[in-house]
């Protein structure tokens, strides 16, 4: 079993592509940044709903970019299963939407207090953030060759399954689906690319829906 | 074809200058044993750095007597990518191009080959190939109206890593196709059985793919010493001693090794020079790997 394409034309497509969106990349980092800083914030009276709101759309923006512009667009020059691929970031895009804004139940704000799941979400999704781009480059690649959260699939995933982690009250768990899913795509991927470290995107991935099933069923 | 020999039995001794060559079986057109695979190696984009870079390999490969080219809709970029380079390349007048229809819906068919004739720059297929045998029956029908309508030459069908077999050998009994395209090279056999010599009975030209397993077969025996006796068949490198264990089967017509790198293609093409290995010959090659 082989992917259609190889690790170097993947770090190589994605250097092209980051520099070609660049300005999209840098917003995308820093709306993650906000979102998790606004997830950390100690919660005041009515503050609450309207930055859980803000942090809904930042991780939708993301995964509709995630969906349409780094799977749909750059990955389907290089395979096939990109198309399917981008449908399902939009599809989680819209159900994160759905659930922050229609049924208004993701509220991340002030989370971590008082709250140990919340920090192991945030914790995650800074690991999304900066650790994993951290990684890759080690590995030895270099800006522009990073993926970064808010434009990449992997790092955005771990954001996502991190601050959804850290949602309180705790968002429906098929919120995690895609995030699930998308632990099998980076470990499959990361064994055929020889990428060892992607194993890293599923591992925190999978801690993060593993940690919210077993808060569920503690609450329950 | 000007400079190439012909091999239809074994052990032939070419003219040092003269490249092994093996007819297509219905119409005695000569092609050069050495052809070229796309997948993963040529799906990069649109990066020019890396364009650029293949280039410089469909060039050394066309320059080192290389004549076939195959690829498939399912590589991602591939034929994007072959139809930049031939655009740059002085002259495409060696290429025998094959390619793939591959989709499930066979009313998809008569697009996936207009495009794929965009993307290449070409009026017409040497070869057009079904992928995987997907939806088989359907575009056959639709092959077979391109080959009469002058935009096909050669219908084919191809599986890969030994898969489906026996479905591949019902069509090469009962249906109107000219080449069949599998998986072969010294460890993965099978299609010695039944594929080869049917091939050889119906006179159909056959495509081998996965001549070095992917890698592995490198990364099995690469650090190994070559055999004293590979030079009795001109065999300087392990890429030219798997590559002639292939084509020296006579019922191949050609192998398709991939590479995104010129001194890989340089070595591949260092086998349609010198002599071929005999039925013994390839017995012993057989032993040798089997008993690293």
């Amino acid at each position: 079993m082989q992917l259609p394409y190889s690790a170097e034309v993947y770090f190589v497509t994605l250097a092209e592509y980051n520099v070609t969106w660049r300005p999209v990349v840098v917003t995308g980092v820093a709306i993650m940044v906000a979102a998790i800083v606004l997830a950390m914030r100690r919660p005041s009276p009515g503050a609450s709903s309207g930055a859980s709101r803000k942090i809904t759309v930042i991780l939708a923006v993301g995964a509709f970019w995630t969906g349409a512009v780094y799977q749909l667009g750059m990955m389907a020059d290089l395979n096939f299963m990109a198309t399917a691929y981008g449908a399902g970031w939009i599809a989680q895009g819209v159900l994160i939407l759905w659930s922050g804004l229609v049924r208004d139940r993701p509220a991340p704000a002030g989370t971590v207090h008082g709250y140990g799941y919340g920090a192991a979400g945030i914790a995650i999704a800074v690991f999304g953030l900066a650790g994993y781009p951290a990684i890759i480059a080690l590995t030895g690649q270099t800006w522009p060759a990073l993926p970064m959260a808010g434009t990449a699939a992997h790092p955005t995933a771990v954001v996502i399954a991190g601050l959804l982690l850290a949602t309180r009250p705790r968002p429906p768990l098929v919120l995690f689906i895609w995030p699930a899913a998308w632990a099998a795509v980076a470990a499959f991927s990361g064994n055929l690319l020889g990428q060892p470290q992607d194993f890293s995107v599923s591992i925190a991935i999978i801690a993060a829906t593993a940690l919210a099933i077993t808060a569920r069923f503690r609450a329950a | 074809m000007a400079g190439l020999s012909v091999w239809p039995f074994l052990p032939i001794r070419p003219a040092a200058a003269e490249l092994i060559a093996r007819p297509v079986p219905k119409t005695g057109e000569l092609i050069p044993a050495v052809g070229m695979g796309t997948w993963v190696t040529f799906n990069v984009g649109p990066s020019e750095q890396l364009r650029k870079q293949r280039l410089d390999v469909l060039r050394t490969f066309f320059r080192l007597g290389g004549g076939m080219v195959d690829s498939s809709p399912m590589y991602g970029s591939a034929q994007d990518v072959v139809g930049w380079c031939l655009q740059r390349l002085e002259s495409k007048k060696k290429l025998i191009s094959a390619t793939k229809v591959w989709t499930p819906y066979d009313s998809d068919g008569p697009g996936q080959m207009a495009e794929a004739r965009r993307l290449w720059g070409l009026d017409a297929f040497d070869v057009m190939q079904i992928h995987n045998l997907v939806d088989w029956q359907a575009h056959l029908q639709t092959l077979l109206a391109a080959k009469k309508a002058g935009r096909i030459r050669y219908i084919g069908i191809t599986t890969s890593h030994g898969s489906r077999h026996d479905e591949m050998e019902r069509i090469m009994r009962n249906q109107p196709i000219d080449f069949v395209q599998f998986t072969y090279n010294i460890l993965d056999r099978e299609a010695e059985d039944r594929l080869l010599p049917l091939a050889l009975d119906r006179k159909l030209g056959v495509i081998v793919n996965r001549p070095f397993r992917h890698k592995d077969l490198f990364h099995r025996f690469g650090a190994k010493p070559l055999p004293g006796w590979a030079v009795e068949f001109d065999c300087a490198n392990w890429a030219q001693f798997f590559l002639k264990f292939i084509i020296s089967h006579p019922a191949v017509t050609c192998a398709i090794p991939a590479t995104s790198r010129v001194d890989h293609m340089t070595e591949n093409m260092g086998a349609l020079h010198g002599r071929l290995p005999d039925a013994a010959l390839r017995q012993r090659m057989i032993r040798y790997v089997e008993g690293l």
